[in-house]
């Protein structure tokens, strides 16, 4: 199946796909050819795919995904990235900035929930980070 | 015309460094422009897709009236998205709203010919055309925020221009900050005013109504309709997908903008490059003709005395 992903930035990805696993906020799915088609909405987590025995994955800060008809997948993401492109100090930073704030600083829920989302967007952008160190030898591009 | 040949001196001295200073602006703002129109490019596949997706699910959803009333109370959000879609408040009697928020995009440098002072003025039409009883603005970049302070105009916040690198970030707070007040009832309709680029040489200004989310954003050109499963539900996507189409509205304003700047600025100062060049022509003729008129005269002075010595 198709598979992209598209940023208000640019065009991440857009590539052929065997198999494709997506954090969408009601739980972790994974997108095989010819699903019927689906809108689901998603949160911060890895997006990854499976083409030909290799495999590479990203981190998405949300978004929607949209499974067409034709075979074809869209994901519109908020952010992405590929796990060579995250400055894992400055995620560091940004996460442990966002811990304090939801530690110490939220005065009220709107803060927290917004704190605390920040946090699991970095925390994902590490994960992955880390991920893409460990596995330098199977991707497929970048 | 100066005469003495030490002032045209002085002024083609002059001519020349501040053609250096816009030359090198031209360069710069070249290849400001050349990232900026990239990532207004780069934004457009974003719209096309989510468009088609939200008019596949307004048509679906049939821009929520299609549920009953009594889902309603019970999912805030929910209502949040209908009104966003729909407005809340009725518009006045006379048809014109009363409170009006405009979200004014300019830079925070001038030197780019009438970029402004363009935008600036087709806020001020709008604010002529709409008729509301109260304007308020947001303001983006120095320069619209201090044309209009001069004209005593009420500003509930402003923010620096971001010419380059800009990110959906920098749209967030702004679309926020419009959607609660606007959710809150404290207007009725939002712009955003700002300059659409269309290419090097031409910048449009134009007027985008923000909310209510007009459906005119909306492709309406695929008429097969998919029947898709939602997750969670149709309605909850819809409220995401048009947060996000709000968010994104305002992005692709200060991206249009931003090369809008850029390419404004490089056509003033390729302008000014030019007038340099011609005021360069123009003195260093005079120069030459004054020198000339000196030696002239020099010439005949001598010869005059010799004259007078031999006589």
């Amino acid at each position: 199946m198709k598979f992209k992903i598209v940023t208000p930035e640019r065009i991440m990805v857009e590539t052929e796909a065997d198999s494709l696993t997506l954090p969408t906020t009601m739980g972790e799915i994974t997108v095989l050819p010819h699903h019927i088609p689906l809108v689901a909405s998603l949160v911060a987590g890895e997006i990854s795919y499976k083409h030909g025995g290799k495999s590479d994955f990203f981190a998405v800060s949300g978004g929607i995904i949209e499974v067409k008809k034709n075979n074809e997948v869209v994901v519109l993401a908020d952010t992405a990235e590929f796990g060579h492109e995250i400055d894992v100090e400055r995620a560091e930073a940004a996460k442990e900035a966002a811990r304090k704030l939801m530690t110490e600083g939220a005065r009220d829920q709107k803060t927290y929930a917004g704190a605390a989302a920040v946090f699991q967007k970095h925390l994902t952008r590490l994960k992955v980070a880390h991920k893409h160190r460990s596995h330098k030898g199977t991707k497929i591009n970048g | 015309m100066p005469n003495s040949t030490k002032e045209i001196r002085r002024r083609i001295r002059s001519i020349k460094n501040i053609g250096q200073i816009t030359k090198a602006m031209e360069l710069v703002s070249a290849a400001k422009m050349r990232k900026a129109q990239a990532s207004a490019l780069a934004s457009r596949p974003y719209a096309t897709l989510s468009s088609e997706l939200l008019s596949n699910l307004i048509a679906r959803t049939n821009g929520y009236d299609h549920f009953e009333q009594s889902d309603l109370p019970a999912m805030p959000a929910w209502q949040a998205g209908k009104s966003l879609l729909g407005g809340i408040s009725p518009v006045g009697r006379d048809g014109k709203p009363s409170r009006v928020l405009i979200i004014l995009v300019s830079s925070d440098r001038g030197l780019a010919g009438a970029f402004n002072s363009n935008v600036v003025n087709k806020a001020l039409g709008i604010v002529k055309d709409e008729g509301a009883k109260e304007v308020d603005f947001v303001t983006i970049g120095k320069k619209g925020s201090d044309a209009l302070l001069r004209m005593k105009y009420t500003l509930v916040a402003t923010f620096p221009a971001k010419d380059k690198n800009v990110s959906l970030l920098d749209a967030e707070p702004i679309a926020v900050m419009s959607m609660d007040d606007f959710l809150a009832g404290k207007y009725e309709k939002v712009f955003v005013v700002y300059t659409d680029f269309v290419s090097t040489l031409v910048q449009k200004p134009s007027m985008l109504q923000l909310l209510p989310f007009v459906k005119e954003h909306v492709t309406r050109n695929n008429e097969q309709k998919t029947e898709f499963l939602f997750e969670p539900d149709p309605k909850e996507i819809l409220d995401v997908l048009i947060n996000r189409a709000v968010k994104f509205a305002v992005y692709q304003a200060l991206v249009e903008a931003a090369a809008s700047e850029h390419s404004a600025r490089m056509v003033a100062m390729r302008n000014a490059n030019d007038a340099a060049g011609d005021l360069l022509d123009e003195l260093s003729l005079s120069y030459n003709q004054a020198r000339q008129a000196g030696i002239t005269r020099e010439l005949s002075e001598i010869s005059a005395a010799k004259l007078a010595m031999e006589g």
